[in-house]
């Protein structure tokens, strides 16, 4: 199971203290106080660990994800066994990895400052924005946030945020930007379209709203902003590498890498799996419910050759690709920068996996449009935004370099050199390009 | 060395079992398109009654499951 899983998305609990207006988990109520045992705990790392040893091509680092529901209701002592015994474990068979954690942050204490701190864990923070921005949010606001946000500094803890856009904020996204990145020497933020899975109505809004108003602003800022150090959005940031490693090689390059999201068949299933409280294995967190469709098996199930796992993402991608093929993607535009929606947020809603033409498509036939009418002006900006020291800026695509492309950037952005970086090792796998102003 | 199946310690023998999966989608357009999640490599490293086990149920299973998809 874990022989090719790269990132394991941990339900630690699916209760919360918070319920959000655009949460898409349902039921929380049926899971006050739930929490994960020790020793399913223990049983989750002893599999990574096997599956791993007997890999042919393991992962190189293995994300281990504590999510929720609200993973700080475990509590510090809880979150230090568990911790504790992961990368001890991780440690002693040469497992690397690393530990993040998706949270609200509201019951942060220097007792939890310190586990975060002692075993070096990422966290993820939903921030919505500045003032009535956080009105789809329950007991929080903008000083507390800054309470908890000075903590993580203090205790020298990675952070990083993640924005879901919806009716409260999506009027404020400069501003929050402005916000974010004054107070904050912090990397770009992720912004997500919420969609409202549970159909309560009232926080998703539309996918032209989202492009015009969110990513469009990001992107505007990015051209022209003086001294910009960087594009603030990391979904923007994937999609433009995608876009220019696009036209340069001419091809499609979805088919390049495996991955989660943004994936045309996404990774949820393969790449990434969630496991609840009960050790039951799932295809991937963002699924509002434990559905009869999207579980794999059980943490304590034997398994040859991965199959049984192998099998059921492949059920998904038989689906999936019925989807695109309905949908004609492969004929559309945008298609090489497009994520084709989040299954488990379709199914979630529906009851059946598919695809919302009216939010996905607006927002990503606009965006592609907008990044050819600028592609000059956005790689310019790259560069100088991507530069080292030496005035070099090495682009990876992730591919084995031909000459041609070489001559492709070269004959579409001026005042470029552009060369094979001489550095380039085969053995990681890791071709980039140098590329130099003349 | 252990088996990966059964857990036994290995002597005489160890037989690593490798299953290598490209998969590939065909397009609107009738060109076909690699689908990289699915496209994996598995293994098992066995000890000899295991493998010798394997290659039999394997074998079995695998005409039975041919006659069931033919038919
Ligand atoms: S199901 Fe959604 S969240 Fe999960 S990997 Fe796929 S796109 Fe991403
Ligand atoms: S924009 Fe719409 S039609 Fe185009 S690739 Fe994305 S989901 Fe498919
Ligand atoms: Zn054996």
């Amino acid at each position: 199971m874990f022989g090719h899983t790269n990132m394991l998305i941990l339900k630690l609990t699916r209760d919360c203290n918070l319920r959000c207006k655009y949460c898409y988990i349902k039921n929380k109520d049926n899971f006050k106080g739930e929490m994960m045992e020790f020793y399913t705990f223990k049983r989750i790392i002893q599999r990574i660990i096997k599956d791993r040893k007997k890999a042919t091509y393991p992962p190189k680092i293995f994300t281990l994800v504590l999510h929720g529901g609200e993973p700080l209701l475990a509590g510090h002592k809880k979150l230090r066994l568990f911790l504790g015994y992961a990368s001890r474990k991780f440690e002693e068979s040469g497992v690397k990895h690393r530990f993040s954690m998706q949270t609200n942050l509201t019951l942060l204490s220097t007792e939890i400052l310190s586990v975060l701190h002692d075993y070096d864990v990422t966290v993820g923070v939903s921030f919505d924005g500045i003032k009535e921005s956080n009105s789809s949010r329950t007991d929080i606001n903008t000083e507390k946030f800054d309470t908890h946000f000075r903590e993580l500094t203090d205790f020298n803890i990675n952070f990083g945020f993640l924005m879901v856009v919806n009716k409260a904020n999506i009027n404020n996204i400069a501003e929050s930007l402005d916000y974010i990145f004054k107070k904050y020497d912090t990397g770009p933020l992720k912004i997500n379209y919420a969609e409202d899975v549970l159909g309560v109505g009232g926080s998703e809004v539309t996918g032209k709203e989202f492009f015009e108003k969110a990513w469009k602003v990001v992107l505007d800022r990015f051209l022209e902003k003086e001294n910009t150090k960087q594009l603030e959005e990391s979904n923007l940031s994937n999609i433009l590498e995608r876009y220019f490693s696009n036209i340069i090689t001419k091809k499609n390059n979805i088919e390049y890498m495996r991955s989660n999201c943004g994936l045309k068949i996404c990774g949820g299933g393969s790449n990434i799996i969630e496991i609840n409280p009960d050790g039951s294995v799932h295809y991937c967190g963002r699924y509002s419910e434990d559905f009869k469709e999207t579980y794999i098996q059980n943490i304590e199930d034997e398994e040859f050759l991965e199959l049984k796992q192998i099998s059921r993402y492949f059920d998904t991608v038989k689906v999936k690709h019925k989807i695109l093929k309905e949908n004609e993607c492969d004929l559309c535009p945008a298609d090489g920068i497009c994520d084709h929606g989040c299954p488990a947020f379709y199914y979630s809603k529906y009851g059946k996996f598919g695809l919302r033409k009216d939010l996905v498509c607006e927002i990503f036939i606009p965006l592609y449009y907008y990044l050819v009418k600028n592609e000059i002006r956005l790689f310019n900006k790259l560069y100088e935004t991507k530069k080292n020291q030496d005035g070099i800026w090495y682009l990876n695509l992730h591919l084995n370099i031909e000459d041609e492309w070489i001559d492709n950037i070269t004959k579409k952005f001026k005042g470029y050199y552009v060369e094979r970086d001489k550095n380039f090792k085969t053995e990681n796998f890791n071709p980039q390009i140098a590329i130099r102003k003349k | 060395m252990k088996c990966t199946f059964c857990g036994k310690e290995m002597d005489e023998f160890q037989v690593g079992v490798t299953l290598n999966i490209k998969t590939s989608r065909l397009r609107n357009d009738d060109t076909w398109e690699e689908v990289p999640n699915m496209s994996l490599s598995s293994k098992e490293v066995l000890c000899s009654d295991c493998f010798s086990e394997f290659a039999e149920v394997l074998n079995e299973q695998v005409l039975k499951a041919k006659n069931k998809v033919e038919k």
